[in-house]
């Protein structure tokens, strides 16, 4: 039990980060119907920025934070104004094709410079560590806490904007139809703008917690940790937000569960799952099931 | 059709074109190798380019042409590396083995690896074709992580640290036959009623349905012949590497064909092989530019896409990949 319980909070403190990464996916998707392959290197970029502002005496996790959501934020408004939009009416394969372009260079580009660079880095304690019992031996710690929390706060608030604001009732019209979104007098561009924001930057924060908890990064980080996300936005159904957090956590529950049943079976075990809830559940399990109309 | 007397003659000797030039091209590339002119590495880097162009072809057929999105075609170029290579090691430790039967034992590995992948093919997409679109495309690069973390836990082929030690038995003529045996093929499908119902499937399933097309079988068809394919030519990557990882397999290698097919242009075999052939060959001849040279593939796939959609050929086909009885025009075949 004491082991259960100690598995199952590694578990959410890894779900609840790839709840965060995986919204940005499905946000993305849910608006354009783009699988954004460049999604899983804003996180990197936000582990590095963090890396980076953390150096600064003075600074410490907040403006990190603060920072590392800022930076990939903007930088996927600028990636989606000049690679994705011109494309926006052509066939959905060459917006993916370009976003697998775009993931290259960001893959690439920092590697070359020499500020980067290839090498894993170690990511700076920014937490004071220390951990609490829970249940017998079961323990959580401060980073464990501070994850979870800060990924509930910034989740709550996402859902508060998508449901509650002017904003999220246009993105929530646009994601439903974009043109006649646009006869209602909504600005598409700018909605669409908005949601790359709001994805990236969930992205960033996603990859500064998971950077906490694994203090190693380095910039091939963002594709592993990109990949299985998208696997937990795929598994709650994606263009669906409550989804994306469902999805997450079950993503992070099993993947820890079955890596302590046997190592190597922790990376497919995601997968396996993913493939049986679409054969049985192809829309996911929370997302709307299509109609096909001729 | 005039089919006597010297134009006859010409148009007979034109069928063959293609093999003659193929036969040359050997002849040609072997010759600058013998006299020291090429070097190895280049040699290496054409039979990797020719590698890829199978995959690439066979991913063609399933995305280009039947409209079905598959990103997991590492996975079957996986399948079909890790058969062969399993079974010429185990066979070529055998000392009874004579030297004279090697080829036969590999000719053997790699159509048991076409077969494997073939199965594999079926496995994945008859229950797969149930979803579609976007999640056709996730099932598939699940399949492929699947298989790279299966492979992970056989320990007889490696496990995570690889196999290696398989004999490196390939040369550019097994490459050569068995690329000029997969055009062959896949041209002859493509423009046969096969491949006329795969492309009505990819314009519209639900017209094609209504006019009698087995839409199911048509798309299970293409996937199996596009995993034989890819099958058959990991087959030959395992014997030309002598090494491999489940890394090499991941689903980046997976986009690596997407991105040959489309840069080439999806839809047609030139577009396949042009694609593969290109950019197998483009970061080679860029490696004077280091790590740069990544950073500029990439940029270069976006502003392809933005500036040059149709891919390299722009939609159009070489002549010799259009059988000859075949109409120029495959849009003429459609009406």
């Amino acid at each position: 039990m004491e082991h259960f319980i100690q598995l199952l909070i590694f578990g959410v403190q890894l779900g609840v980060i790839y709840a965060l990464i995986a919204m940005g996916y499905t946000m993305v998707y849910g608006i354009i119907r783009l699988i954004n392959f460049a999604h899983g290197d804003l996180v990197m970029i936000g582990a590095f920025t963090a890396y980076f502002v953390a150096r600064v005496p003075g600074f410490g996790f907040i403006p990190a934070m603060i920072a590392a959501m800022l930076v990939p934020a903007v930088l996927s408004v600028i990636i989606e104004r000049l690679a994705y939009r011109p494309l926006r009416n052509r066939p959905r394969l060459s917006v993916l094709i370009t976003a697998i372009g775009v993931s290259i260079f960001l893959e690439n580009f920092p590697r070359m410079i020499p500020a980067i660079g290839p090498n894993y880095r170690p990511f700076p304690q920014l937490i004071t560590f220390r951990e609490f019992s829970v249940y017998g031996n079961a323990v959580v710690n401060t980073i464990q806490i501070t994850n979870i929390v800060a990924s509930l706060i910034l989740l709550t608030l996402l859902i508060g904007i998508v449901k509650f604001t002017k904003m999220g009732r246009a993105m929530r019209a646009v994601s439903f139809n974009k043109d006649a979104a646009a006869l209602m007098g909504i600005d598409v561009n700018g909605v669409i703008a908005l949601t790359f924001f709001i994805g990236a930057a969930l992205a960033g924060a996603g990859g500064v917690l998971y950077s906490l908890t694994y203090p190693m990064i380095d910039i091939l980080m963002g594709v592993w940790l990109g990949s299985k996300a998208f696997v937990a936005a795929v598994l709650g159904g994606i263009g669906s937000i409550p989804g994306a957090v469902l999805g997450g956590l079950l993503m992070g529950i099993v993947e820890v569960f079955a890596t302590a049943f046997n190592s190597e079976l922790g990376y497919g075990a995601g997968f396996i799952i993913l493939i049986l809830v679409l054969l049985f559940r192809p829309e996911g399990l929370m997302g709307r099931p299509t109609i096909e109309k001729v | 059709m005039d089919k006597t007397g010297f134009s006859g003659f010409l148009r007979g000797v034109g069928r063959y074109a293609p093999l003659l030039g193929l036969i040359v091209f050997y002849i040609g590339v072997t010759y600058l190798r013998e006299i020291q002119y090429l070097k190895a590495y280049y040699l290496q880097v054409l039979m990797f380019g020719l590698i890829n162009c199978m995959v690439t072809m066979g991913l063609n057929l399933i995305n280009g042409v039947t409209g079905q999105f598959s990103i997991g075609q590492a996975g079957f170029v996986a399948v079909g590396a890790y058969t062969s290579a399993a079974i010429t090691t185990l066979m070529f430790q055998f000392s009874a083995l004579s030297p004279l039967a090697r080829p036969f034992v590999f000719l053997i590995s790699i159509l048991a690896a076409g077969a494997v992948a073939g199965v594999f093919g079926y496995i994945i997409g008859r229950p797969s074709l149930r979803v579609k679109g976007d999640y056709l495309a996730i099932v598939t690069l699940g399949f492929g992580e699947i298989i790279r973390a299966v492979i992970r836990l056989i320990p007889q082929v490696g496990g995570p640290r690889g196999f290696s030690g398989i004999p490196r038995y390939v040369n550019l003529a097994w490459i050569l036959a068995f690329f000029a045996l997969t055009i062959w093929f896949l041209r002859n499908y493509i423009y046969s009623s096969f491949g006329r119902a795969c492309v009505s499937c990819r314009e519209d399933d639900l017209a094609a349905e209504t006019m009698g097309i087995n839409t199911t079988t048509h798309k299970v068809q293409a996937f199996i012949i596009g995993a034989v394919t890819a099958g058959v030519a990991g087959a030959l990557l395992a014997h030309l590497l002598g090494y491999l990882h489940p890394d090499q397999f991941s689903y980046i290698r997976s986009t690596d064909f997407l991105v040959y097919l489309y840069a080439g242009g999806a839809g047609t075999m030139s577009g396949a092989i042009a694609g593969a052939m290109v950019l197998t060959i483009l970061p080679e001849t860029l490696r004077f530019l280091a790590g740069w040279r990544l950073v500029i593939y990439g940029l270069a796939l976006v502003l392809m896409m933005l500036y040059r959609p149709n891919g390299i050929c722009n939609g159009k086909e070489f002549s010799f990949l259009i059988p000859p009885l075949a109409p120029r025009n495959p849009e003429e075949a459609r009406d």
